[in-house]
């Protein structure tokens, strides 16, 4: 096992920390581009003049309710996060650890659902292949839910520190950096879902 | 496409005794984990350096093709793809970090007075992502390769046989990460570990322009990311937002591609301008002029980028509002631009100028950039865009910006700052002659194509008209003369780094930071934290036989002491 060296610039952690969560929050301007370039880009699509059929084939029931359920669970998800960091910083290390168990699972669970709305939709026939109606539905969920892997694997971290108990009053930077980019994502796919179910209309 | 360089042997006596970066720890481990960002600063520039060797093999290769008309050394479709990889190896392989991941790395700790940059290990991660991206468009090569231009346009990006798309769009995309955690990297080094004195109007100004370069890093080329992304998918399933068979739109794909790759064209040339700042500064040892105009240009040249972009779609069948606006604000970059320009010249009159290589490459670069900057103007200008587009006279332009600016600024750098980074002094004559060459050669080969492209030679084509020829035939012998010029410079680092003489620790006579640690410097950059003071006042520097290099003297500082005293009272 290779370990890389120490380096660390910084005089003390909690300059350490600030500069971390600065960093934090320029990736969650980078992730903020990126969704807003392809909503721009739907939005360029969906209202393309040239377009000759209709957007959405008469066949389809429609955004699944599906959507609806994984949004709440979210939106849980971010809650418990945040109770995870209140409980850091009251040093309850039992509390942290659950609340983040809780939000691990709740955002497993989001993944699971889109999955389930990604089912439904295929059993409805809307075909990625087919039309930019179901294209710009697959391709934007599953653009959101690979950020939403992403904060799993760094909720696992987060996670598995909690368990470890390394988290308390004095030392939670871990849990702030990681709800930051959660609670984002939450931002994101409200406007990513207010976007599909506006252009489904 | 790197080579790890480990310690030479015969640095190991260099001024700095034992502790110096290059010593510090050895074998091939400690260079391949490294966190020190000076040496991620040298393992990149081995990497763009290697990859600036394939990307000019290309263009000599396109060049000889285009000495005849018809076919000379390789078929259309050959030639198609030596332009696009010779535009995509130097656009994102080399230009893009050359200067902010590998200079700038080197360079922007010391020269803030930090021990390193503020994630370290994200340092690391952008390089090994820098070396992903560049696997993947070598791989792409084995599995057909690709001819899409570098721009990668819809639809003929989607629907071209060449096998060697989909790798090489997934080499820019991770190399769009590794700029990206730089970017971000810089910006918080910038913020958060500037040390006491360092105020951000003390910073030297190749900071400022690696700051605003930053900023156009993490905001535009996340939208490179998604667009690629997009084509990706597009590509593999037929169908997407830039099919129009669908209803897509391909002009969609243009908008985005130039959403981030004219800011693009700011990550390469603003930390150029930076470098020239210090260059000439240093080297004509005069004060620079206009700091702060200089500092803000840097940043309105950062804001302005993302508001130009459709100066490249003005026969995209773009409405003619949307032509105008664009046009009008493209104009405007020339502002800061001149502001720069005129700022440099200014410090250049009535300095003490020392005709050194790197301010040979200073000079070089004043009147290359003025070349590519006013013919700017002409594609700007809607009319005359419209005859010009396409043609040779904007492959001239932005060569002129990209080669002639942002890659000279490069060379000049690395010649400002290679005794720092080796230990070692190179052939001063040697490096001037290679500059004049290059310099000579870089016009033979792109004023001539200014003339080509404004009777209408188009770019990109394989054949030609007969009466063309003679340009073509200029132009390629410049692009020899230049291969030469840029081979004498190489024999001259080579030489240095086998026998040059050893490094002063200020060998030009700088102020920043970096000239006060040795050279090479020691691992952790300052033994004890670096006194700040104004970084362009010369006044209390002399040279000094003995260390062979410039030295604080210690009487003319008091006096520079107290005459700033004085100034604040």
């Amino acid at each position: 096992m290779v370990t890389l060296p120490q380096r660390d610039p910084f005089e003390d952690s909690l300059r350490s920390d600030r500069a971390a969560r600065f960093g934090m929050w320029i990736f969650v301007i980078v992730v903020g581009m990126v969704f807003a370039a392809t909503i721009l880009g739907y939005i360029v699509v969906r209202l393309n003049p040239h377009m000759q059929a209709p957007w959405r084939p008469s066949s389809d029931a429609g955004l699944p309710y599906t959507l609806l359920v994984s949004t709440v669970v979210l939106f849980a998800s971010s809650a418990t996060l945040h109770l995870c960091l209140v409980r850091a910083r009251c040093d309850d290390t039992p509390g942290c650890a659950r609340f983040a168990s809780a939000t691990y699972f709740l955002g497993f669970l989001f993944v699971l659902l889109q999955g389930e709305a990604w089912w439904s939709m295929w059993m409805h026939h809307v075909n990625i292949d087919e039309n930019l109606y179901a294209w710009t539905f697959y391709v934007l969920t599953a653009l959101h839910v690979v950020h939403i892997i992403g904060g799993l694997f760094a909720l696992g971290v987060v996670a598995r520190h909690a368990s470890e108990g390394r988290y308390g009053a004095a030392r939670h930077n871990g849990i702030v950096l990681c709800a930051m980019y959660w609670h984002s994502l939450d931002v994101i796919w409200v406007a990513l879902y207010a976007t599909l179910w506006i252009g489904s209309r | 496409m790197t080579t790890i360089v480990t310690p030479r042997p015969e640095l190991l006596d260099t001024a700095a005794g034992k502790d110096n970066y290059l010593t510090y720890t050895r074998g091939f481990l400690s260079w391949a984990l490294t966190l020190d960002h000076k040496r991620i600063g040298v393992m990149y520039m081995t990497a763009v350096l290697a990859s600036f060797l394939v990307g000019g093999t290309f263009a000599l290769l396109l060049r000889t093709e285009l000495l005849t008309p018809g076919r000379t050394i390789c078929s259309a479709e050959t030639y198609n793809q030596f332009f696009t990889l010779h535009g995509a190896i130097m656009v994102f392989l080399v230009i893009i970090p050359s200067i902010p991941a590998a200079l700038g790395n080197f360079v922007l700790p010391i020269m803030l007075g930090a021990k390193d940059v503020a994630f370290p290990k994200l340092n690391l991660f952008s390089f090994y992502l820098w070396i992903g991206g560049a696997l993947f468009t070598l791989y792409s090569l084995a599995a057909g390769g690709f001819d899409t231009g570098w721009t990668f346009y819809t639809p003929y990006s989607t629907t071209t046989t060449t096998g060697g798309v989909i790798p090489v769009l997934m080499g820019v995309f991770i190399l769009g990460f590794s700029s990206i955690f730089t970017g971000l990297n810089f910006i918080v080094t910038v913020h958060k570990l500037r040390p006491p004195g360092m105020t951000w109007f003390r910073m030297p100004l190749f900071l400022w322009a690696l700051y605003a370069t930053a900023i156009i890093q993490v905001l535009a080329t996340p939208v490179l990311a998604i667009t690629l992304c997009l084509l990706i998918v597009e590509r593999t399933m037929n169908i997407g937002i830039f099919n129009p068979s669908m209803g897509g739109d391909p002009v969609l794909y243009q908008h985005f591609f130039w959403f981030y790759s004219h800011p693009a064209v700011y990550i390469m040339i603003v930390p150029a301008m930076g470098i020239i700042s210090e260059i000439i500064s240093v080297h004509s040892h005069r004060q620079i002029f206009g700091y702060r105009f200089i500092a803000f240009s840097s940043i309105a040249i950062a804001m302005f980028s993302f508001i130009v972009w459709g100066h490249h779609m003005f026969v995209s069948g773009q409405s003619g509002l949307m032509n105008t606006i664009f046009s009008l604000i493209s104009f405007s970059v020339a502002i800061p631009s001149a502001v720069k320009t005129f700022n440099w010249t200014m410090t250049l009159y009535k300095g003490t100028i020392s005709l050194t290589a790197p301010m040979m490459y200073g000079l070089a670069f004043l009147f290359l950039f003025t070349i590519g900057g006013l013919t700017g103007i002409h594609l700007a200008t809607l009319n005359t865009d419209v005859h010009l587009h396409d043609t040779y006279f904007v492959v001239a332009h932005f060569h002129y910006v990209m080669m002639g600016s942002a890659l000279i600024g490069m060379i000049g750098g690395l010649h400002h700052w290679w005794p720092k980074m080796t230990g070692r002094m190179y052939n001063e004559k040697m490096a001037i002659t290679a500059c004049i060459i290059i310099f000579v050669g870089f016009n033979v080969t792109f004023f001539t194509q200014f003339m080509l492209g404004s009777q209408g030679m188009p770019r990109r084509y394989y054949d030609y008209q007969p009466e063309f020829q003679v340009y073509h035939v200029i132009s390629t012998i410049g692009a020899y003369i230049m291969a030469c010029g840029f081979f004498t410079c190489a024999v001259c680092f080579a030489q240095s780094l086998m026998s040059g003489k050893q490094a002063p620790a200020n060998p030009w006579g700088g102020r920043s930071l970096e000239w006060q640690c040795t050279s090479p410097p020691p691992h952790d950059n300052f033994k004890s934290p670096p006194t700040v003071g104004n970084c362009y006042d010369f006044s209390m520097l002399r040279w000094d036989e003995k260390e062979q290099g410039y030295v604080v003297d210690k009487e003319l500082e008091a006096l520079a002491i107290a005459a700033e005293a004085r100034g604040h009272s």
